[in-house]
């Protein structure tokens, strides 16, 4: 029988393998979605970004302190004072000074910010905005003080004296580096690939030293670093990226989900902000040359920026295919820290797939929740939705 | 799990599949290498240093320029 039906079967196979059974479905469904996505492009659609409805609660210079609004499926709030027990912990979201905070809220069904007002959290958001006068000069020091004050105007708003911090990307290098010399308003610190050492085998680390490279002869000439400088530079950091990008494109513009998510994405990723002038001179020059935080030689005006003072309860998450921020940047100087609670993990991914992509939903957003309803406990069951750091 | 999909799949959509692992692995590694190279670098980060100091030049004086014909002009 066997025999009989697989020497049938096979001109069905070698047809299949051609394509035959399937290329005038995929060209048909190709072709809808590229008309889709081109409709969408004349119209000038927006794509449905940042879908959390969200309240601006405070302003200093370009940057605003959002509240987002309560899920409607969020279980009933509780009282932060009377009921500490069962309240649940708020969570401020500090993303990196040159993207939109909306990687955090990209579209429905893939928020961080929607699993955690689902969860019943109180959840603020920095949007650093587009530098102007009021940035010029502001350099690490500066807007660390900044998120210090959006910190503490959170914490009053939600009647809490600590809070959670989330930094992404830079925005938990500037966290880190808070927690280091103020932790007042720390609860505990959530470091989603922030760098912390600068000096690594990645583009970013090579080409932030290279020779004759000063970042104040740029800054002289443009200010704040426009997006159109950064965008470029950013793209070529992953050489192939585009044209593999679009051929992923093609390969799945019959997919409308697929298409939705592409669209929101490429929005976000071309929505980049100015990189502050004196911000810009110091990553440049004091992270990323001298490698000054991991060194221990960073100074504030307060005194050195050391890593050994965070003492707050930390979780590191870095993603292992991370080209901006290789994995061990992100996790290795996080040993350093005095905290007693101090979790580090390496999750599958890239810098933003990390966020964004399908394993998000499945291990960063309940290890998140795990964390913000005790983090003691989340490091003595070392959070089994994740791997353990190599 | 690999195996079993690229049977089911035709042969034009495996060999996108590989195009793309190829372009986003080993091809992509390669070229990040020599962009990271300082045979490339170093260069260019002459001709960045050079080009900044010559477009501030030009603006700088473009600027005087602009200042010096407004303090001619000003009191028309």
């Amino acid at each position: 029988m066997s025999l009989a039906s697989s020497t049938a079967s096979l001109p069905l196979n070698l047809l299949r393998r051609v394509g035959v059974f399937t290329v005038v479905p995929n060209a048909m469904a190709r072709t809808a979605g590229a008309m889709h996505l081109a409709r969408a492009a004349v119209a000038r659609e927006p794509a449905p970004v940042a879908p959390t409805p969200a309240d601006v609660i405070a302003v200093t210079g370009a940057a605003r302190l959002l509240r987002y609004r309560a899920h409607p499926d969020a279980p009933a709030p509780t009282d932060t004072k009377t009921d500490a027990k069962t309240a649940k912990a708020p969570i401020l979201l500090a993303p990196s000074l040159i993207n939109r905070l909306y990687v955090l809220d990209l579209k429905a069904g893939v928020s961080v910010v929607e699993a955690l007002t689902r969860a019943g959290h109180t959840v603020y958001g920095i949007d650093w905005g587009d530098p102007g006068a009021a940035e010029r000069g502001l350099g690490l020091e500066g807007f660390t003080l900044r998120l210090n004050g959006f910190l503490e105007t959170a914490c009053r708003d939600a009647d809490v004296e600590k809070m959670t911090v989330l930094g992404h990307c830079l925005g938990g290098t500037l966290a880190t580096m808070l927690a280091a010399t103020d932790d007042r308003y720390v609860e505990s610190l959530v470091l989603l690939t922030a760098p912390l050492t600068f000096h690594d085998h990645g583009m970013l680390s090579a080409w932030g030293r290279t020779p004759f490279l000063d970042p104040k002869d740029l800054t002289r000439l443009v200010g704040h670093v426009p997006a159109w400088i950064t965008q470029p530079a950013f793209q070529v950091l992953k050489p192939l990226g585009q044209p593999a990008k679009m051929m992923r494109l093609w390969q799945s513009l019959g997919n409308p989900q697929f298409l939705e998510f592409f669209r929101c994405l490429e929005t976000w990723i071309n929505d980049n902000v100015a990189i502050p002038d004196r911000f810009f001179e110091e990553l440049i020059t004091d992270l990323y040359r001298n490698d000054a935080l991991a060194k221990g030689t960073l100074c504030f005006s307060t005194g050195p920026v050391v890593l050994e003072e965070v003492r707050v309860p930390v979780l590191s998450i870095a993603a292992s295919e991370d080209h901006i921020v290789p994995a061990q940047s992100a996790v290795a100087p996080a040993a350093r820290f005095g905290s007693a609670v101090n979790q580090r993990e390496v999750l599958d991914g890239g810098h933003i797939g990390v966020v964004v992509g399908s394993l998000a939903r499945r291990r960063l957003w309940p290890a998140l929740l795990t964390w913000l309803a005790d983090p003691v406990e989340t490091e003595q069951s070392k959070a089994p939705a994740l791997q353990d750091a190599p | 799990m690999g195996k079993k999909r690229r049977d089911d799949q035709s042969i034009q959509e495996e060999l996108l599949d590989r195009s793309i692992s190829l372009l986003e692995g080993p091809l992509n590694r390669g070229l990040e290498r020599v962009l990271k190279s300082r045979v490339v670098l170093l260069p260019v980060g002459l001709g960045f240093k050079i080009t900044t100091k010559v477009l501030a030049a030009v603006v700088g004086a473009r600027d005087g320029r602009s200042v010096a014909s407004r303090s001619a002009g000003g009191g028309r």
